[in-house]
């Protein structure tokens, strides 16, 4: 059960030779449930510092790190609000939503982070986990990557779950715990993890219409805008507090955020009426698309686009045009629609 | 006679002492590594739709 502490860890857990309370303070001298745990935090390591007894660099390379400080959400959306709403939005609504999501140390150490009101529990019985990705990585990024990963979105796995690797196998240490600087968002990461830096372009097991394939789309095509195995999830029309709803397509257009370069794009789930509730209308909505340039996690080797050069030169295929729009978009999305096949 | 109350009471209360502190360490722990008493406590999760997986 995720919530019933291992006795035999008590003895040779290192984590475990300081008493309960000293991370979780509450009452100990009391057998009553409610002076027990009356002041008890549950989440120690929501501050890191906790843990900077022992592990001092992680804790404060964390406190900069994205997991924590969902940067990335809140820089990835103020251009569309007005200098006021941007107020608005840093003061209330980032903290109350986005931010609630930030992980603590133990979400990815000792017990599951609770999802959609679903609580697993502890890992391992309170033991002090390197990783278990299943248990942590899946369910925060439970909507869209991971269930593409393992091949539960769409059905075929990422060919890097196929071969038996793990998030942490790309996403490493590094990248998670932080480096010591605050990025505005997960694209600037310098420990960020890239196709190339394991995948040689011209190395000897290759096919020569591999090699050239890419040697000619290297400074121009992304590797997911071929090696993306099929549709991925498109999330849109999200509602503060509600949700949004979701399809699958395979999109390919002209990077927002890599000039000149054709890649996979993925619908914002923002759209004009998102922070409605909380009194927002966006009013520098089109400043941004409706799309970001994505790495879908379903990659193949193989795909329709490797196999034939007509996919994409002859046949057009996956590529964005004015019908798929969304209705009411921001005007930024057709700077995204490609023209050089 | 004094010395001889005085060094029970100290050892009383050492004992007393050492039987709080292990009273202290030991009630989370009575109550979070057994199953049955957690089962009993610990109520089944509401799933709600209010907050998504994201990412």
């Amino acid at each position: 059960m995720g919530y019933v502490v291992n006795k035999e860890l008590l003895a040779t857990d290192p984590h475990m030779s300081q008493s309960c309370v000293s991370c979780h303070k509450g009452n100990a001298s009391s057998a009553d449930q409610a002076k027990a745990h009356a002041g008890m935090v549950k989440r120690p390591s929501d501050d890191p510092m906790v843990c900077a007894t022992c592990h001092e660099t992680e804790a404060k390379n964390y406190k900069l790190s994205l997991h924590y400080t969902n940067a990335g959400m809140k820089n990835g959306v103020s251009p569309r609000f007005s200098s006021e709403e941007k107020h608005t939005f840093d003061t209330t609504v980032f903290e109350a939503s986005c931010r609630s999501c930030h992980a603590s140390c133990g979400d990815c150490h000792v017990k599951s982070p609770v999802i959609s009101g679903v609580n697993l529990g502890l890992m391992d019985g309170h033991r002090f986990v390197e990783s278990d990705e299943s248990k942590t990585c899946a369910l925060c990024h439970g909507g869209r990557v991971y269930p593409e990963f393992s091949g539960e979105y769409n059905g075929t796995p990422d060919v890097h779950y196929r071969k038996g690797m793990s998030c942490t196998d790309c996403h490493g240490a590094t990248q998670m715990h932080g480096d010591g600087n605050a990025y505005a968002g997960r694209k600037e990461v310098a420990a960020k993890p890239s196709c190339v830096g394991c995948h040689e372009t011209d190395s000897e097991d290759q096919s020569d219409e591999a090699k050239e394939a890419h040697e000619y789309h290297a400074e121009t095509v992304s590797c997911s805008a071929c090696h993306t195995g099929g549709e991925y999830r498109q999330c849109s029309s999200c509602h503060l507090g509600e949700g949004a709803t979701s399809s699958p397509a395979l999109i390919l257009g002209d990077s927002p955020r890599t000039p000149g370069q054709l890649t996979t794009l993925r619908l914002i789930p923002t759209i004009r009426k998102t922070f409605e509730k909380a009194g927002m209308e966006q009013k520098n909505f089109d400043t941004l698309p409706n799309y970001w340039d994505a790495v879908p996690h379903n990659v193949s080797k193989r795909t329709d686009r490797t196999r034939d050069c007509s996919t994409c030169h002859s046949d057009n295929l996956h590529y964005l045009d004015e019908s798929m729009l969304p209705a009411d978009g921001s005007k930024k999305n057709l700077e995204l629609i490609h023209s050089g096949h | 006679m004094k010395k001889a109350t005085l060094g029970r009471a100290i050892l009383l209360l050492s004992v007393l002492g050492s039987a709080s502190a292990y009273a202290a360490a030991s009630s989370c722990v009575e109550c979070h590594t057994d199953v049955s008493t957690m089962k009993a406590l610990v109520p089944p999760p509401v799933i709600s739709n209010a907050e998504s997986g994201e990412g």
